[in-house]
């Protein structure tokens, strides 16, 4: 399953042998397949792009193909409906960060032993993070600067990832043994190490926008008008590019 | 009385001019920190929401250049403001006039003589009303679930279909917010309505009875034309709550009241405009027309309270 229409595909077969969705929603494929690309809603000078942006516009079809298909059970992660997937078996497959794996962990316990952990269809993706930041009226700028580069060296990275299985930000650590070899029972020892150092290695990085966010909400509203009210796909997107544009 | 005492006892050098300035000063010294206050958390921030209004105004930009009255008139010709003032006019009244009579069900049983307990269940219809707000729709939420909860668990044996409340159905969606505004308000209106029951006097009861009034007419014709200001009264606090649904919504939906806007309410709005596609000034705008709204339904309020009284 390295590519989405392969994804789909087998979707579709779980589904009608099952009767159960293969992921938990169209939403979360759309967002994950639009990171994949080297852009997404606005270009390197910040002109809005999506309209005609392949990236979105195969991240769009993909999303719907599964959202028409049915294969998708319209579970927002982190409700407590996704929750209850989760731990009863309701769904398949779920397009997870690495740090998902533990909410997954901590939300179904009873499943352990019984997920696995592949590369994602398209490989690695990124939908932002976090960032620490030093306000101008800081008291103490230069300590603070002085801490955070301590926190974020790779010596503290790694005492962080053995504690919590966090994964790494940093390159440097991505050779190290102890993430490489990584692996977990309750995700059947799968190499979640060496899945999640592949991903962010292949992955390419894409200009971002002030507006991303909202930009993201409204085609995330499209899919999901497709995958939860039947509303025409070509309809879906006329509506969601007037939001979009009504944003921006 | 305090002010005079003191005065009394201050040294006689003092002139009297003075000392009535400071007389005349002392009552406002009190009252000051309230209006100290509530102008700088009140006053500014709705003075300023109006200056804001008349600008293309973003943060963390330091040049915001005037546009006059532009953003009312894209506000007028935004289809997602009216659909918010639809969307909050609906819950509204999806939720204040059901709520109107199950609070006086309540009141009514609750005010029957021989109703054991009585502080327990007074104490149990206040609970809701203090649970956060977060929990309530967060637990409403799991309760109104598609697939998993006892709703869905209820369809599921009844083999009815499946409903998506927070989908993208208004009907469902708006139900489901009501039902929670239901669930907090209805006790704490209750006990108002429970109030002023107990504060009509038992001769009228007693004259109806010896006019052989049954117990609806009695109802109808004592209780409620006695108590008719304060159903008045919690209708206008309803109205000041309802117009300002935002948590219910937002939780249960998505930032944008769900994928078809079907429970984006006006407070909701201002907030997406504002926070999520940084337009403070044509927020400030949103914001300025809800004020108005406000304001227009408190006049209607003003002028029934005064049929009433003078009918």
């Amino acid at each position: 399953m390295a590519t989405w229409p392969e994804y789909i595909a087998t979707g579709q077969k779980y589904t009608a042998a099952t009767g159960k969705p293969f992921l938990d929603s169209a939403t979360q494929l759309f967002q994950d397949a639009s990171d994949q690309g080297a852009s997404k809603y606005v270009s390197a000078k910040g002109k809005y792009i999506y309209e005609n942006n392949p990236v979105i516009k195969n991240a769009w079809s993909y999303a719907t193909q599964a959202a028409t298909d049915k294969i998708t059970g319209g579970l927002a992660p982190d409700s407590p409906q996704w929750y209850s997937a989760l731990a009863n078996g309701g769904v398949a497959t779920v397009l997870a960060p690495s740090w998902m794996l533990g909410q997954i962990e901590s939300a179904a316990p009873k499943t352990k032993g019984l997920w696995s952990v592949a590369t994602m269809p398209g490989g690695g993706g990124n939908n932002g993070g976090s960032f620490l930041a030093i306000p101008k009226s800081s008291p103490n700028a230069a300590a603070a600067y002085k801490f955070i580069t301590w926190l974020e060296a790779p010596a503290q990275q790694l005492a962080a990832f053995k504690a919590t299985a966090d994964f790494p930000a940093i390159p440097s650590l991505y050779s190290n043994a102890a993430v490489q070899n990584y692996t977990a029972p309750f995700f059947s020892n799968a190499s979640i190490g060496k899945v999640y150092v592949d991903s962010v290695e292949k992955y390419t990085e894409h200009p971002v926008g002030a507006k991303d966010r909202i930009l993201e909400q409204e085609f995330q509203n499209g899919v999901g008008r497709v995958e939860k009210n039947g509303q025409s796909v070509s309809s879906s997107w006329a509506q969601t590019l007037a939001a979009a544009k009504r944003d921006q | 009385m305090t002010g005079i005492t003191v005065g009394s006892l201050r040294p006689l050098s003092r002139s009297r001019g003075k000392e009535s300035r400071r007389e005349r000063l002392t009552p406002y010294l009190y009252i000051a920190p309230f209006f100290l206050i509530f102008a700088i958390f009140g006053l500014f921030p709705l003075v300023f929401t109006g200056v804001v209004s008349l600008f293309n105004w973003a943060p963390l930009q330091t040049t915001h250049p005037f546009v006059g009255l532009q953003n009312y008139r894209t506000m007028l010709g935004d289809p997602l403001f009216w659909k918010a003032i639809r969307n909050t006019f609906t819950i509204f009244l999806a939720s204040t006039i059901p709520g109107i009579a199950i609070s006086m069900l309540l009141a009514v049983v609750l005010s029957n003589r021989s109703l054991r307990a009585k502080n327990f269940w007074r104490m149990v219809l206040l609970v809701p009303n203090v649970t956060p707000v977060v929990t309530v729709t967060l637990v409403f939420g799991s309760i109104f679930g598609q697939q998993y909860g006892p709703i869905a668990s209820v369809l599921q044996l009844l083999h009815l279909p499946s409903i998506d409340w927070s989908g993208g159905n208004a009907v469902a969606a708006q139900f489901v917010i009501a039902v929670m505004i239901l669930w907090r308000w209805s006790g704490y209106n209750a006990l108002i309505y429970l109030a002023a029951i107990q504060a009509v006097p038992d001769s009228l009861y007693e004259s109806a009875e010896l006019d052989g009034a049954g117990r609806w007419r009695t109802f109808s014709s004592v209780t409620l034309p006695m108590i008719r200001p304060t159903i008045l009264f919690s209708v206008v606090t309803s109205t000041i709550g309802g117009l300002q649904i935002f948590t219910e919504p937002l939780l249960f939906t998505t930032p944008q009241g769900g994928a078809n806007n079907q429970a984006l309410t006006l407070t909701l709005l201002i907030y997406g405009q504002a926070f999520n596609s940084f337009k403070f000034g044509y927020a400030s705008a949103i914001a300025v027309a809800l004020l108005g709204v406000v304001l227009v339904l408190a006049a209607v309020n003003f002028g029934i309270a005064r049929l009433i009284r003078s009918a």
